[in-house]
Protein backbone atom coordinates (compact mmCIF):
# COMPACT_ATOMS: atom_id res chain seq x y z
CA UNK A 1 0.00 0.00 0.00
CA UNK A 2 1.62 3.26 -1.10
CA UNK A 3 1.61 6.25 1.28
CA UNK A 4 -1.33 8.62 0.97
CA UNK A 5 -0.06 11.60 -0.99
CA UNK A 6 -1.79 14.02 -3.33
CA UNK A 7 -0.82 11.83 -6.28
CA UNK A 8 -2.33 8.66 -4.80
CA UNK A 9 -5.42 10.59 -3.79
CA UNK A 10 -5.95 11.91 -7.31
CA UNK A 11 -5.19 8.49 -8.79
CA UNK A 12 -7.94 7.03 -6.63
CA UNK A 13 -10.27 9.88 -7.63
CA UNK A 14 -9.52 9.29 -11.30
CA UNK A 15 -10.37 5.61 -11.03
CA UNK A 16 -13.65 6.40 -9.25
CA UNK A 17 -14.47 9.08 -11.83
CA UNK A 18 -13.94 6.55 -14.58
CA UNK A 19 -16.35 4.26 -12.79
CA UNK A 20 -18.98 7.02 -12.59
CA UNK A 21 -18.51 7.81 -16.27
CA UNK A 22 -18.69 4.18 -17.38
CA UNK A 23 -21.75 3.59 -15.23
CA UNK A 24 -23.45 6.68 -16.66
CA UNK A 25 -22.52 5.70 -20.20
CA UNK A 26 -24.47 2.49 -19.90
CA UNK A 27 -27.25 3.54 -17.56
CA UNK A 28 -28.58 6.74 -19.11
CA UNK A 29 -30.81 7.04 -22.14
CA UNK A 30 -30.45 10.59 -23.38
CA UNK A 31 -27.63 11.06 -25.88
CA UNK A 32 -26.42 14.30 -24.29
CA UNK A 33 -26.09 12.59 -20.91
CA UNK A 34 -24.09 9.83 -22.53
CA UNK A 35 -21.86 12.44 -24.11
CA UNK A 36 -21.27 14.03 -20.70
CA UNK A 37 -20.52 10.62 -19.21
CA UNK A 38 -18.03 9.95 -21.99
CA UNK A 39 -16.37 13.28 -21.31
CA UNK A 40 -16.09 12.40 -17.62
CA UNK A 41 -14.42 9.11 -18.58
CA UNK A 42 -11.98 11.04 -20.78
CA UNK A 43 -11.13 13.51 -18.00
CA UNK A 44 -10.66 10.59 -15.60
CA UNK A 45 -8.14 8.97 -17.93
CA UNK A 46 -6.21 12.23 -18.29
CA UNK A 47 -6.13 12.59 -14.53
CA UNK A 48 -4.98 9.00 -14.14
CA UNK A 49 -2.22 9.48 -16.70
CA UNK A 50 -0.78 12.57 -15.03
CA UNK A 51 -1.39 11.66 -11.37
CA UNK A 52 0.04 8.16 -11.63
CA UNK A 53 2.94 9.32 -13.81
CA UNK A 54 4.09 12.00 -11.42
CA UNK A 55 7.25 11.06 -9.59
CA UNK A 56 8.96 14.03 -8.04
CA UNK A 57 9.73 16.46 -10.84
CA UNK A 58 7.19 16.93 -13.61
CA UNK A 59 7.39 14.88 -16.78
CA UNK A 60 6.45 16.90 -19.87
CA UNK A 61 5.55 13.90 -22.05
CA UNK A 62 2.27 12.91 -20.33
CA UNK A 63 1.45 16.61 -20.13
CA UNK A 64 1.83 16.98 -23.89
CA UNK A 65 -0.24 13.82 -24.44
CA UNK A 66 -3.04 15.16 -22.25
CA UNK A 67 -2.96 18.53 -24.01
CA UNK A 68 -3.37 16.75 -27.34
CA UNK A 69 -6.11 14.62 -25.83
CA UNK A 70 -8.08 17.62 -24.58
CA UNK A 71 -8.20 19.06 -28.09
CA UNK A 72 -9.25 15.76 -29.64
CA UNK A 73 -11.94 15.34 -26.96
CA UNK A 74 -13.23 18.84 -27.70
CA UNK A 75 -13.43 18.12 -31.45
CA UNK A 76 -15.27 14.86 -30.80
CA UNK A 77 -17.67 16.59 -28.44
CA UNK A 78 -18.42 19.32 -30.96
CA UNK A 79 -19.24 16.77 -33.68
CA UNK A 80 -21.33 14.70 -31.28
CA UNK A 81 -23.27 17.76 -30.12
CA UNK A 82 -24.07 18.75 -33.66
CA UNK A 83 -25.24 15.21 -34.46
CA UNK A 84 -27.43 15.16 -31.34
CA UNK A 85 -28.96 18.54 -32.19
CA UNK A 86 -29.72 17.46 -35.75
CA UNK A 87 -31.26 14.20 -34.66
CA UNK A 88 -33.68 15.99 -32.34
CA UNK A 89 -34.38 19.20 -34.19
CA UNK A 90 -37.87 18.43 -35.46
CA UNK A 91 -39.19 17.26 -32.16
CA UNK A 92 -39.37 20.54 -30.34
CA UNK A 93 -42.88 21.23 -29.01
CA UNK A 94 -44.54 24.46 -30.14
CA UNK A 95 -44.63 26.00 -26.66
CA UNK A 96 -40.90 26.54 -26.66
CA UNK A 97 -40.20 23.72 -24.26
CA UNK A 98 -39.51 24.96 -20.77
CA UNK A 99 -38.61 21.63 -19.22
CA UNK A 100 -35.46 19.84 -20.04
CA UNK B 1 -2.83 20.39 5.20
CA UNK B 2 -2.52 20.18 1.46
CA UNK B 3 -4.13 16.79 1.71
CA UNK B 4 -7.31 18.29 3.23
CA UNK B 5 -7.53 20.67 0.27
CA UNK B 6 -7.04 17.83 -2.19
CA UNK B 7 -9.54 15.57 -0.44
CA UNK B 8 -12.19 18.31 -0.45
CA UNK B 9 -11.48 18.93 -4.14
CA UNK B 10 -11.68 15.22 -4.96
CA UNK B 11 -14.99 14.79 -3.13
CA UNK B 12 -16.51 17.78 -4.90
CA UNK B 13 -15.28 16.43 -8.25
CA UNK B 14 -16.83 13.03 -7.65
CA UNK B 15 -20.14 14.56 -6.58
CA UNK B 16 -20.23 16.87 -9.59
CA UNK B 17 -19.38 14.04 -11.96
CA UNK B 18 -22.27 12.03 -10.56
CA UNK B 19 -24.58 15.04 -10.95
CA UNK B 20 -23.24 15.64 -14.45
CA UNK B 21 -24.57 12.26 -15.49
CA UNK B 22 -27.60 11.68 -13.31
CA UNK B 23 -28.95 15.16 -12.51
CA UNK B 24 -32.69 15.55 -12.78
CA UNK B 25 -32.72 17.83 -15.81
CA UNK B 26 -30.34 18.21 -18.74
CA UNK B 27 -29.62 21.81 -17.78
CA UNK B 28 -28.53 20.75 -14.30
CA UNK B 29 -26.32 18.07 -15.81
CA UNK B 30 -24.64 20.57 -18.12
CA UNK B 31 -24.06 23.10 -15.33
CA UNK B 32 -22.61 20.35 -13.14
CA UNK B 33 -20.34 19.26 -15.96
CA UNK B 34 -19.11 22.81 -16.46
CA UNK B 35 -18.35 23.15 -12.76
CA UNK B 36 -16.64 19.76 -12.88
CA UNK B 37 -14.34 21.21 -15.54
CA UNK B 38 -13.62 24.13 -13.21
CA UNK B 39 -12.64 21.85 -10.35
CA UNK B 40 -10.57 19.54 -12.50
CA UNK B 41 -8.57 22.59 -13.60
CA UNK B 42 -7.85 23.20 -9.90
CA UNK B 43 -6.80 19.55 -9.60
CA UNK B 44 -4.33 20.06 -12.47
CA UNK B 45 -2.91 23.01 -10.60
CA UNK B 46 -2.47 20.83 -7.51
CA UNK B 47 -0.64 18.27 -9.65
CA UNK B 48 1.80 20.95 -10.91
CA UNK B 49 0.38 20.68 -14.43
CA UNK B 50 -0.23 24.37 -15.06
CA UNK B 51 -0.20 24.01 -18.84
CA UNK B 52 -2.99 21.41 -18.68
CA UNK B 53 -4.92 23.61 -16.23
CA UNK B 54 -4.70 26.41 -18.79
CA UNK B 55 -5.95 24.19 -21.62
CA UNK B 56 -8.69 22.73 -19.43
CA UNK B 57 -9.88 26.18 -18.35
CA UNK B 58 -9.90 27.42 -21.95
CA UNK B 59 -11.00 24.39 -23.97
CA UNK B 60 -12.33 21.75 -21.61
CA UNK B 61 -14.44 23.93 -19.38
CA UNK B 62 -14.88 27.21 -21.29
CA UNK B 63 -15.51 26.29 -24.91
CA UNK B 64 -17.13 22.90 -24.25
CA UNK B 65 -19.47 24.49 -21.70
CA UNK B 66 -20.51 27.17 -24.18
CA UNK B 67 -21.07 24.55 -26.91
CA UNK B 68 -23.26 22.54 -24.53
CA UNK B 69 -25.32 25.60 -23.54
CA UNK B 70 -25.85 26.49 -27.18
CA UNK B 71 -26.96 22.90 -27.84
CA UNK B 72 -29.41 22.95 -24.92
CA UNK B 73 -31.21 25.88 -26.53
CA UNK B 74 -31.95 23.73 -29.57
CA UNK B 75 -32.84 20.46 -27.88
CA UNK B 76 -36.36 19.44 -26.99
CA UNK B 77 -37.11 18.65 -23.35
CA UNK B 78 -35.99 15.25 -22.25
CA UNK B 79 -38.89 12.80 -22.13
CA UNK B 80 -39.82 12.08 -18.51
CA UNK B 81 -39.97 8.37 -19.21
CA UNK B 82 -36.33 8.34 -20.17
CA UNK B 83 -35.05 9.77 -16.96
CA UNK B 84 -37.14 8.22 -14.22
CA UNK B 85 -39.62 5.56 -13.26
CA UNK B 86 -37.48 2.52 -13.80
CA UNK B 87 -38.99 -0.77 -12.84
CA UNK B 88 -37.53 -2.82 -10.06
CA UNK B 89 -35.93 -5.41 -12.29
CA UNK B 90 -34.17 -2.66 -14.26
CA UNK B 91 -32.88 -1.23 -11.01
CA UNK B 92 -31.64 -4.63 -9.97
CA UNK B 93 -29.92 -4.95 -13.34
CA UNK B 94 -28.31 -1.53 -12.91
CA UNK B 95 -27.06 -2.51 -9.48
CA UNK B 96 -25.65 -5.76 -10.81
CA UNK B 97 -24.00 -3.87 -13.65
CA UNK B 98 -22.44 -1.48 -11.15
CA UNK B 99 -21.04 -4.42 -9.20
CA UNK B 100 -19.68 -5.96 -12.42
CA UNK B 101 -17.99 -2.63 -13.24
CA UNK B 102 -16.45 -2.49 -9.80
CA UNK B 103 -14.15 -5.46 -10.45
CA UNK B 104 -12.20 -4.01 -13.43
CA UNK B 105 -12.08 -0.65 -11.65
CA UNK B 106 -10.47 -2.20 -8.58
CA UNK B 107 -8.10 -4.03 -10.90
CA UNK B 108 -7.25 -0.77 -12.67
CA UNK B 109 -6.50 0.92 -9.36
CA UNK B 110 -4.35 -1.98 -8.20
CA UNK B 111 -2.43 -2.02 -11.48
CA UNK B 112 -1.84 1.72 -11.52
CA UNK B 113 -0.56 1.76 -7.95
CA UNK B 114 1.92 -0.99 -8.83
CA UNK B 115 3.40 1.02 -11.70
CA UNK B 116 7.06 1.77 -11.52
CA UNK B 117 8.83 4.10 -13.86
CA UNK B 118 10.61 7.37 -13.98
CA UNK B 119 9.15 8.83 -17.16
CA UNK B 120 10.93 10.77 -19.85
CA UNK B 121 11.44 14.03 -17.97
CA UNK B 122 15.22 13.68 -17.79
CA UNK B 123 15.56 12.92 -21.50
CA UNK B 124 13.40 15.89 -22.49
CA UNK B 125 15.35 18.26 -20.27
CA UNK B 126 18.63 16.91 -21.64
CA UNK B 127 17.69 17.67 -25.25
CA UNK B 128 15.88 20.92 -24.49
CA UNK B 129 18.86 23.01 -25.59
CA UNK B 130 18.59 21.60 -29.12
CA UNK B 131 15.01 22.76 -29.42
CA UNK B 132 15.76 26.46 -28.90
CA UNK B 133 12.62 26.88 -26.85
CA UNK B 134 12.25 27.48 -23.14
CA UNK B 135 9.21 25.46 -22.15
CA UNK B 136 9.65 21.67 -22.06
CA UNK B 137 5.99 21.03 -22.86
CA UNK B 138 6.05 23.35 -25.89
CA UNK B 139 9.27 21.67 -26.99
CA UNK B 140 7.59 18.26 -26.87
CA UNK B 141 4.50 19.54 -28.66
CA UNK B 142 6.19 21.48 -31.44
CA UNK B 143 9.53 19.80 -31.86
CA UNK B 144 9.97 16.29 -30.49
CA UNK B 145 6.45 15.14 -31.25
CA UNK B 146 5.46 17.78 -33.78
CA UNK B 147 3.60 15.34 -35.99
CA UNK B 148 1.14 14.67 -33.16
CA UNK B 149 0.33 18.35 -32.99
CA UNK B 150 -0.08 18.58 -36.76
CA UNK B 151 -2.47 15.63 -36.71
CA UNK B 152 -4.29 17.21 -33.77
CA UNK B 153 -4.92 20.28 -35.90
CA UNK B 154 -6.12 18.03 -38.70
CA UNK B 155 -8.52 16.29 -36.30
CA UNK B 156 -10.01 19.65 -35.40
CA UNK B 157 -10.18 20.60 -39.08
CA UNK B 158 -12.03 17.38 -39.86
CA UNK B 159 -14.45 18.12 -37.03
CA UNK B 160 -15.22 21.47 -38.68
CA UNK B 161 -15.63 19.79 -42.07
CA UNK B 162 -18.00 17.19 -40.61
CA UNK B 163 -20.10 19.80 -38.82
CA UNK B 164 -20.28 21.94 -41.96
CA UNK B 165 -21.27 18.98 -44.10
CA UNK B 166 -24.23 18.26 -41.85
CA UNK B 167 -25.78 21.53 -43.00
CA UNK B 168 -27.52 24.21 -41.02
CA UNK B 169 -30.33 23.48 -38.61
CA UNK B 170 -33.32 25.73 -38.38
CA UNK B 171 -32.50 28.92 -36.51
CA UNK B 172 -33.09 28.66 -32.82
CA UNK B 173 -36.86 28.97 -32.20
CA UNK B 174 -36.37 30.68 -28.86
CA UNK B 175 -37.13 34.36 -28.53
CA UNK B 176 -34.10 36.43 -27.70
CA UNK B 177 -33.93 38.45 -24.55
CA UNK B 178 -33.37 42.10 -25.17
CA UNK B 179 -29.82 42.75 -23.99
CA UNK B 180 -29.03 46.42 -24.42
CA UNK B 181 -25.83 46.30 -22.37
CA UNK B 182 -24.32 43.40 -24.27
CA UNK B 183 -22.84 45.37 -27.20
CA UNK B 184 -21.24 47.81 -24.77
CA UNK B 185 -19.76 44.96 -22.76
CA UNK B 186 -18.39 43.39 -25.91
CA UNK B 187 -16.88 46.65 -27.10
CA UNK B 188 -15.09 46.81 -23.78
CA UNK B 189 -14.02 43.18 -23.59
CA UNK B 190 -13.18 42.27 -27.19
CA UNK B 191 -9.79 44.06 -27.18
CA UNK B 192 -8.99 42.33 -23.89
CA UNK B 193 -9.67 38.96 -25.49
CA UNK B 194 -7.41 39.81 -28.44
CA UNK B 195 -4.67 41.05 -26.13
CA UNK B 196 -4.89 37.95 -23.94
CA UNK B 197 -4.72 35.66 -26.96
CA UNK B 198 -1.58 37.44 -28.15
CA UNK B 199 -0.11 37.27 -24.66
CA UNK B 200 -0.73 33.54 -24.39
CA UNK B 201 0.94 32.95 -27.78
CA UNK B 202 3.99 34.88 -26.66
CA UNK B 203 3.94 33.17 -23.29
CA UNK B 204 3.91 29.66 -24.80
CA UNK B 205 7.52 30.07 -25.77
CA UNK B 206 8.86 29.93 -22.22
CA UNK B 207 5.98 28.78 -20.04
CA UNK B 208 2.45 27.40 -20.04
CA UNK B 209 0.44 28.88 -22.87
CA UNK B 210 0.66 28.38 -26.58
CA UNK B 211 -1.56 28.11 -29.60
CA UNK B 212 -4.48 26.14 -28.19
CA UNK B 213 -5.39 28.29 -25.17
CA UNK B 214 -4.69 31.37 -27.29
CA UNK B 215 -6.98 30.08 -30.02
CA UNK B 216 -9.69 29.33 -27.47
CA UNK B 217 -9.53 32.86 -26.06
CA UNK B 218 -9.63 34.29 -29.59
CA UNK B 219 -12.68 32.14 -30.37
CA UNK B 220 -14.35 33.24 -27.14
CA UNK B 221 -13.89 36.85 -28.26
CA UNK B 222 -15.39 36.14 -31.68
CA UNK B 223 -18.33 34.21 -30.25
CA UNK B 224 -19.00 37.00 -27.77
CA UNK B 225 -18.93 39.58 -30.56
CA UNK B 226 -21.28 37.60 -32.79
CA UNK B 227 -23.67 36.85 -29.92
CA UNK B 228 -23.83 40.57 -29.19
CA UNK B 229 -24.86 41.31 -32.74
CA UNK B 230 -21.64 41.84 -34.69
CA UNK B 231 -22.08 40.88 -38.31
CA UNK B 232 -19.90 38.15 -39.71
CA UNK B 233 -20.22 36.16 -42.92
CA UNK B 234 -21.72 32.72 -42.36
CA UNK B 235 -18.82 30.34 -41.82
CA UNK B 236 -19.49 27.63 -44.35
CA UNK B 237 -18.98 28.40 -47.99
CA UNK B 238 -17.12 31.63 -47.39
CA UNK B 239 -13.65 31.56 -48.94
CA UNK B 240 -12.07 33.77 -46.29
CA UNK B 241 -13.22 31.45 -43.54
CA UNK B 242 -11.87 28.42 -45.37
CA UNK B 243 -8.48 30.06 -45.88
CA UNK B 244 -8.18 31.14 -42.26
CA UNK B 245 -9.19 27.71 -41.02
CA UNK B 246 -6.62 25.95 -43.19
CA UNK B 247 -3.86 28.44 -42.37
CA UNK B 248 -2.50 26.61 -39.32
CA UNK B 249 -2.37 23.05 -40.67
CA UNK B 250 -1.00 24.37 -44.01
CA UNK B 251 1.76 26.40 -42.39
CA UNK B 252 2.67 23.45 -40.23
CA UNK B 253 2.78 21.03 -43.14
CA UNK B 254 4.72 23.48 -45.30
CA UNK B 255 7.40 23.87 -42.65
CA UNK B 256 7.54 20.11 -42.18
CA UNK B 257 7.91 19.56 -45.91
CA UNK B 258 10.01 22.64 -46.60
CA UNK B 259 12.88 21.47 -44.44
CA UNK B 260 13.14 18.47 -46.77
CA UNK B 261 14.21 20.81 -49.57
CA UNK B 262 16.95 22.23 -47.37
CA UNK B 263 18.33 18.75 -46.89
CA UNK B 264 16.92 17.95 -43.47
CA UNK B 265 14.73 15.09 -42.34
CA UNK B 266 10.94 15.52 -42.27
CA UNK B 267 10.04 17.74 -39.27
CA UNK B 268 13.66 18.31 -38.36
CA UNK B 269 13.98 22.04 -37.85
CA UNK B 270 17.31 23.60 -38.86
CA UNK B 271 18.86 24.49 -35.48
CA UNK B 272 19.51 28.11 -36.35
CA UNK B 273 15.94 28.99 -37.23
CA UNK B 274 14.14 26.41 -35.05
CA UNK B 275 12.84 28.96 -32.56
CA UNK B 276 11.65 31.29 -35.31
CA UNK B 277 9.89 28.51 -37.24
CA UNK B 278 8.10 27.32 -34.13
CA UNK B 279 6.89 30.83 -33.32
CA UNK B 280 5.57 31.16 -36.87
CA UNK B 281 3.75 27.85 -36.57
CA UNK B 282 2.32 28.86 -33.19
CA UNK B 283 0.91 32.11 -34.57
CA UNK B 284 -0.63 30.47 -37.65
CA UNK B 285 -2.03 27.62 -35.57
CA UNK B 286 -3.44 29.99 -32.95
CA UNK B 287 -5.32 32.02 -35.56
CA UNK B 288 -6.64 28.89 -37.23
CA UNK B 289 -7.76 27.35 -33.94
CA UNK B 290 -9.62 30.53 -33.07
CA UNK B 291 -11.53 30.46 -36.33
CA UNK B 292 -12.11 26.70 -36.19
CA UNK B 293 -13.66 26.89 -32.72
CA UNK B 294 -15.85 29.81 -33.81
CA UNK B 295 -16.94 27.79 -36.82
CA UNK B 296 -17.79 24.83 -34.59
CA UNK B 297 -19.88 27.13 -32.43
CA UNK B 298 -21.85 28.73 -35.25
CA UNK B 299 -21.91 25.94 -37.81
CA UNK B 300 -25.46 25.04 -36.94
CA UNK B 301 -26.91 28.50 -37.44
CA UNK B 302 -26.92 30.41 -40.68
CA UNK B 303 -28.60 33.66 -39.73
CA UNK B 304 -26.88 34.17 -36.42
CA UNK B 305 -26.20 37.86 -36.98
CA UNK B 306 -29.70 39.03 -37.73
CA UNK B 307 -31.10 39.92 -34.32
CA UNK B 308 -29.89 41.88 -31.34
CA UNK C 1 2.82 33.82 5.70
CA UNK C 2 2.41 31.37 2.81
CA UNK C 3 0.53 29.14 5.25
CA UNK C 4 -1.99 31.90 5.71
CA UNK C 5 -2.55 32.10 1.94
CA UNK C 6 -3.07 28.38 1.82
CA UNK C 7 -5.61 28.45 4.65
CA UNK C 8 -7.43 31.26 2.87
CA UNK C 9 -7.51 29.15 -0.31
CA UNK C 10 -8.90 26.23 1.69
CA UNK C 11 -11.57 28.48 3.17
CA UNK C 12 -12.53 29.70 -0.29
CA UNK C 13 -12.71 26.12 -1.56
CA UNK C 14 -15.12 25.33 1.28
CA UNK C 15 -17.08 28.39 0.16
CA UNK C 16 -17.21 27.00 -3.34
CA UNK C 17 -18.83 23.86 -1.97
CA UNK C 18 -21.56 25.98 -0.38
CA UNK C 19 -22.09 27.68 -3.74
CA UNK C 20 -22.21 24.21 -5.28
CA UNK C 21 -25.12 23.30 -3.03
CA UNK C 22 -27.01 26.31 -4.41
CA UNK C 23 -26.12 25.36 -7.97
CA UNK C 24 -27.53 21.90 -7.42
CA UNK C 25 -30.68 23.00 -5.58
CA UNK C 26 -31.68 25.77 -7.93
CA UNK C 27 -34.58 26.16 -8.19
CA UNK C 28 -34.53 28.31 -11.34
CA UNK C 29 -32.07 28.19 -14.21
CA UNK C 30 -30.59 31.65 -13.58
CA UNK C 31 -30.04 30.66 -9.93
CA UNK C 32 -27.92 27.74 -10.99
CA UNK C 33 -26.08 29.77 -13.56
CA UNK C 34 -25.29 32.57 -11.13
CA UNK C 35 -24.03 30.25 -8.42
CA UNK C 36 -21.91 28.60 -11.08
CA UNK C 37 -20.45 31.99 -11.88
CA UNK C 38 -19.88 32.59 -8.19
CA UNK C 39 -17.88 29.38 -8.08
CA UNK C 40 -15.92 30.55 -11.10
CA UNK C 41 -15.06 33.83 -9.40
CA UNK C 42 -14.06 32.01 -6.23
CA UNK C 43 -11.87 29.71 -8.30
CA UNK C 44 -10.10 32.80 -9.65
CA UNK C 45 -9.41 33.89 -6.06
CA UNK C 46 -8.25 30.39 -5.09
CA UNK C 47 -5.87 30.33 -8.06
CA UNK C 48 -4.41 33.71 -7.20
CA UNK C 49 -3.88 32.68 -3.57
CA UNK C 50 -2.27 29.40 -4.61
CA UNK C 51 -0.10 31.32 -7.03
CA UNK C 52 1.31 33.36 -4.15
CA UNK C 53 1.46 30.41 -1.75
CA UNK C 54 3.39 28.16 -4.15
CA UNK C 55 5.23 30.99 -5.89
CA UNK C 56 4.01 29.90 -9.35
CA UNK C 57 3.51 32.88 -11.60
CA UNK C 58 1.80 30.91 -14.37
CA UNK C 59 -1.28 30.34 -12.19
CA UNK C 60 -2.17 34.00 -12.74
CA UNK C 61 -2.63 33.18 -16.43
CA UNK C 62 -5.03 30.36 -15.55
CA UNK C 63 -6.98 32.77 -13.34
CA UNK C 64 -7.07 35.26 -16.22
CA UNK C 65 -8.51 32.66 -18.57
CA UNK C 66 -11.14 31.64 -16.01
CA UNK C 67 -12.18 35.24 -15.57
CA UNK C 68 -12.43 35.85 -19.32
CA UNK C 69 -14.16 32.64 -20.31
CA UNK C 70 -16.80 32.83 -17.59
CA UNK C 71 -18.22 35.73 -19.60
CA UNK C 72 -18.60 33.40 -22.56
CA UNK C 73 -20.65 30.92 -20.51
CA UNK C 74 -23.03 33.59 -19.20
CA UNK C 75 -23.52 35.28 -22.56
CA UNK C 76 -24.15 31.95 -24.28
CA UNK C 77 -26.65 31.06 -21.58
CA UNK C 78 -28.48 34.36 -21.95
CA UNK C 79 -28.48 34.34 -25.74
CA UNK C 80 -29.02 30.68 -26.48
CA UNK C 81 -30.36 28.70 -23.55
CA UNK C 82 -32.64 30.83 -21.45
CA UNK C 83 -36.09 30.36 -22.93
CA UNK C 84 -38.31 33.38 -22.49
CA UNK C 85 -38.11 37.09 -21.77
CA UNK C 86 -40.55 36.90 -18.90
CA UNK C 87 -41.47 33.93 -16.72
CA UNK C 88 -45.00 32.67 -17.10
CA UNK C 89 -46.98 33.16 -13.93
CA UNK C 90 -47.23 30.38 -11.42
CA UNK C 91 -44.79 28.15 -13.21
CA UNK C 92 -41.46 27.08 -11.86
CA UNK C 93 -38.59 26.80 -14.22
CA UNK C 94 -36.33 23.80 -14.11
Amino acid sequence: MPPLTSETLFTLTAVLLFGIGAHGLTQTRHALRRLLALNICISAIFLLLVASGKHGDTDPVPHAMVLTGIVVALSTTAVAISLIVRRNRHRRPPDGGLHW
Amino acid sequence: MALVFDALLALAMLWLAWQGVHAQTLFQAVVSFMLFGLLIALAWVRLDATDIALAEAALGSGVTGALLFAALGQLPPEPIRARRRTRWHRRLLALAWGLVLLAPIALLLYGVLQLEGRGLGAEVNASLSQANIGSPVTAVLLNFRAIDTLLELVVMLSAVVVVWSLGATAPSPLPWLPAPSLPALTRLLFPVFLLTAGYLLWRGEHGPGGAFPAGAVLAAGFVLAILSGARAPAPDGHTGWRLLICLGPLAFAMVAGGVLLAGYVYFEYPPRVAGLLMIGIEIAAGISIGFMLTALFFAAERDHSSQV
Amino acid sequence: MTDLYFYAALFLLANMLVGLARALRGPTMPDRMLSGELMGTTAVAVLLLLSVATDTEALIDVALIFALLSVLAVVTFVRRTWPEPGPPRGRRWP
